[in-house]
């Protein structure tokens, strides 16, 4: 157990010493993420009423698209460069090993999104309570995505070009995700409760916890035949 | 001591069967050194010993293994190396994640020796062809634990005096105890007894 954890370390102490060393890469999906965002004011009018009401679906599609650009970096330098090769004959099991690889990518790709949100919320003219609803359907929402595309991209390496593919493959899974997280957002601008939506959210969370990695791992499996 | 045994292993390419009910089995101390023409399955061969890829048909077994260290050391056509990483991050955290013991003064004693000494913060991308096989290589000098070697086409791209310090190693490696198996067009100079297996297209 204590050799699984030092193994497991060792490989987010290489991804995050990657991604530093990558910073360029890192930033273009969060600039993507404010372009896009900024360029609904100046499409629909800065009507500050209607730019409330689109809010919460505006943010969620820019998170959704945003999400795909960085998301090949999860496994396809290390299954081009060999990387991955090796990690399939160490000890470590592999299910673990693509879950901490998905959180390292979620910290790199997806807390900086996150925390640009109180930014994202004045362009829109959010409220505070939508803001918070905002943020936990986020909190709860994004380790899906960086969860479910670990499966996609794992599946696609084999392939030279998984770009388009994994919006094909991806999007309409998140579609329950948009559902309940703009729902909730949209609840707590009328000061409704939103928990429920919230509890649903967390339930898809644990699901795909549950799943994704096994999925993945099998798809890492499948890369190398 | 039986270190693998292979059990009428066959491989088949989408419907192209590469090689049918190969057996063998290698013992501690051997070098067995695979040879064959382009495209008869030696990387295939090689990939499923480490168990990259599953046979077609067919069981391996690995009498030696463990649950803490990997069943083999792979070197294969690609390097396993991060570009963007140094020659010295890529080889710790190769290490850590192989659950492998790594000592500061090993590591530096191998740069030394294969002639990556002054290079130990070069990121990999910035390294000639040769040197990224020689740090690549040099799993093997910090791998030694691990008695199954496995390597494809290890002399390739290497100079003189690389390929005369992998041989000298492989020689030590079976010395030691260990055994390893090998794809190479060249022929082996070494000291020690060398097993050929042939293999040829099937029809």
């Amino acid at each position: 157990m204590n050799g699984v954890m030092t193994m497991l370390l060792a490989l987010c102490r290489r991804d995050l010493a990657l991604a530093f060393r990558q910073r360029a890469e890192l930033v273009q999906p969060l600039w993507f993420f404010l372009i896009v965002i900024s360029l609904f004011p100046l499409g629909i009018g800065p009507s500050p009423h209607m730019l409330q009401s689109v809010a919460p679906g505006v943010i969620w599609i820019a998170v959704l698209l945003s999400s795909l650009l960085g998301l090949e970096r999860l496994f396809r330098d290390d299954y081009q460069d060999g990387s991955l090769e090796q990690w399939l004959l160490s000890p470590l099991p592999l299910p673990l090993l693509v879950l901490a690889k998905v959180i390292c990518h979620w910290l790199v790709s997806a807390l900086p999104l996150i925390l640009m949100l109180p930014l994202a919320a004045l362009f829109l003219n959010m409220t505070s309570a939508m803001f918070w609803a905002m943020l936990w359907t986020l909190l709860l929402g994004s380790p899906v995505l960086s969860l479910l595309g670990a499966i996609s991209v794992s599946l696609t390496l084999g392939l030279n070009r998984g770009g388009v593919l994994h919006a094909l493959l991806l999007l309409p899974l998140f579609i329950p995700l948009l559902i309940f997280a703009t729902g909730a957002v949209e609840a707590a601008s009328l000061q409704l409760a939103y928990q429920g939506h919230l509890a649903i959210i967390a339930a898809m969370l644990l699901l795909a916890l549950a799943l994704a990695p096994f999925a993945a791992a099998y798809g890492l499996k499948v890369s190398q035949e | 001591m039986q270190l693998l045994s292979v059990q009428q292993v066959s491989c088949r390419k989408s419907d192209h069967m590469l090689f049918e009910q190969v057996s063998f089995s290698v013992n501690a101390g051997d070098i067995l050194h695979i040879r064959g023409d382009n495209g008869v399955g030696k990387t295939s061969l090689l990939r499923i010993l480490a168990g990259l890829s599953r046979p077609a048909s067919g069981n391996l077994v690995y009498s030696q293994a463990t649950d803490n260290q990997p069943a083999c050391l792979y070197f294969g056509h690609k390097s396993g190396l991060n570009l963007h990483l140094s020659v010295v991050e890529n080889l710790t955290y190769w290490l850590q994640i192989q659950g492998l013991t790594l000592k500061a003064f090993e590591l530096d004693q191998v740069l030394e020796w294969l002639g990556l000494g002054d290079y130990h913060t070069t990121s990999v991308g910035k390294l000639s062809a040769g040197q990224q096989r020689r740090a690549a290589l040099a799993r093997f000098y910090l791998g030694q634990q691990i008695p199954l070697w496995l390597m494809d086409e290890p002399f390739t791209a290497l100079d003189v005096d690389g390929s005369a310090q992998v041989a000298t190693l492989l020689q030590q490696h079976a010395k030691q105890g260990g055994a390893v198996i090998l794809t190479s067009h060249q022929a082996l100079n070494l000291q020690v007894p060398v097993t050929e297996l042939y293999m040829e297209a099937s029809e």
